[in-house]
């Protein structure tokens, strides 16, 4: 049997090892956070672009519905109907028995939207889904519009090609978000 | 058997100190940090339960084919009121678990029934704002009207605007 001391240095960790351990602990915890982090923006984009084209489906279904209720159709006129458009250009005017239906994009109404919007000013709904006789109403439909965000073409007198562009800020840089939908004109 | 140097027998003094200053400093970050981010979290998943319950009640209107409301009460969404207008069959969404319901605070001025049309438009809008004891945050939601599209910012200034990280 060896009568020796056993070094010093196997007897325990010394404070300057354990504090270098913790030290490595940590820094890989951060990593790890990290890239959850970065997972979950990820996430909350995709879920983000999903709602928006989902909101993009609904305006696109809504102006459809105007524009097959209409007799006349005018793309970009200078027509504001009975609302004010606050500074904003009228884009789509739709003559229909209720009324002139004006949508037009600029300028949000109030700083809860960003980009510019998309209005509709036009009868209120009823319950079973039918535009009313009833009052006039200006409403935000979508926001974050691109400048031209907005297109309603016609395209041989008889379809109307209606495209939206949104464009927001992602975590890596702009995201743009397109959709559109073709119907017809009666 | 010789003796073990004196210096590898345990920890000195001091060297128990800072271990113990360290650790506390990091339970104390922790602590800071942890319920502030609790707070926030609370805040934020009662904002998405707001969003939720929009469209579970939109789903159930399109679905059934028939137009039905929503009441935002003090814990979340839930039937409303015996009206003339059905209630949305099967929606019943809480904005917190459990006793969360009194750390966050809800006020809104949304009608007492929120109106969804058979075609699956919101006829009712307006702005919910949540709130925690424990951060500053004040989340708000806004409903607009016919789509039911709806966003999230943060309150400032007495008027609810838009959250660059949203």
């Amino acid at each position: 049997m060896s009568t020796q001391p056993r070094p010093s240095s196997s007897n325990g960790f010394s404070l300057v090892e354990l504090l270098l351990a913790l030290g490595l602990a940590l820094i890989l915890c951060g990593g790890i956070a990290k890239m959850q982090v970065s997972l979950q923006r990820s996430a909350d984009l995709a879920m983000r672009v999903m709602r928006e084209r989902r909101f993009q489906d609904r305006t696109l279904d809504l102006i459809r519905a105007d524009v097959l209720r209409s007799q006349a159709i005018g793309l970009g006129g200078s027509v504001t109907g009975p609302c004010g458009l606050g500074g904003r250009r009228s884009v789509l005017e739709l003559q229909t028995e209720a009324g002139t239906i004006v949508y037009s994009q600029g300028s949000p109404p109030s700083s809860i939207w960003r980009g510019q919007v998309l209005m509709r000013c036009g009868p209120a709904y009823s319950l079973t889904g039918e535009a009313s006789l009833g009052q006039f109403q200006n409403r935000v439909l979508i926001d974050g519009l691109q400048s031209e965000g907005f297109t309603a073409q016609n395209l041989d007198g008889t379809r109307l090609q209606l495209r939206l562009i949104q464009e927001f800020v992602g975590p890596g840089g702009p995201v743009v978000i397109e959709n559109g939908i073709l119907t017809t004109m009666l | 058997m010789g003796n073990a140097p004196k210096h590898s027998s345990g920890f000195t003094l001091v060297e128990l100190l800072v271990t113990l200053a360290v650790l506390m400093l990091l339970a104390g970050l922790a602590v800071a940090y942890g319920s502030a981010g609790l707070a926030r979290l609370r805040v934020e998943m009662a904002s998405r339960r707001v969003l939720l319950g929009l469209e579970e009640g939109r789903s159930v209107a399109l679905r059934s084919g028939q137009a039905c409301g929503l009441q935002l009460g003090e814990k979340g969404w839930q039937a409303p009121a015996p009206s003339s207008l059905v209630p949305c069959q099967g929606v019943n969404v809480p904005l917190f678990e459990g006793t969360e319901a009194s750390l966050v605070q809800v006020e809104h001025n949304l009608p007492n029934t929120v109106r969804f049309t058979s075609n699956g438009l919101v006829l009712d809008g307006g702005t919910v704002v949540l709130r925690s004891e424990g951060t500053d945050l004040e989340r708000c939601v806004v409903v607009s009207l016919p789509l039911g599209v709806t966003r999230v910012g943060r309150m400032a200034s007495g008027s609810c605007q838009r959250d660059m990280g949203l």
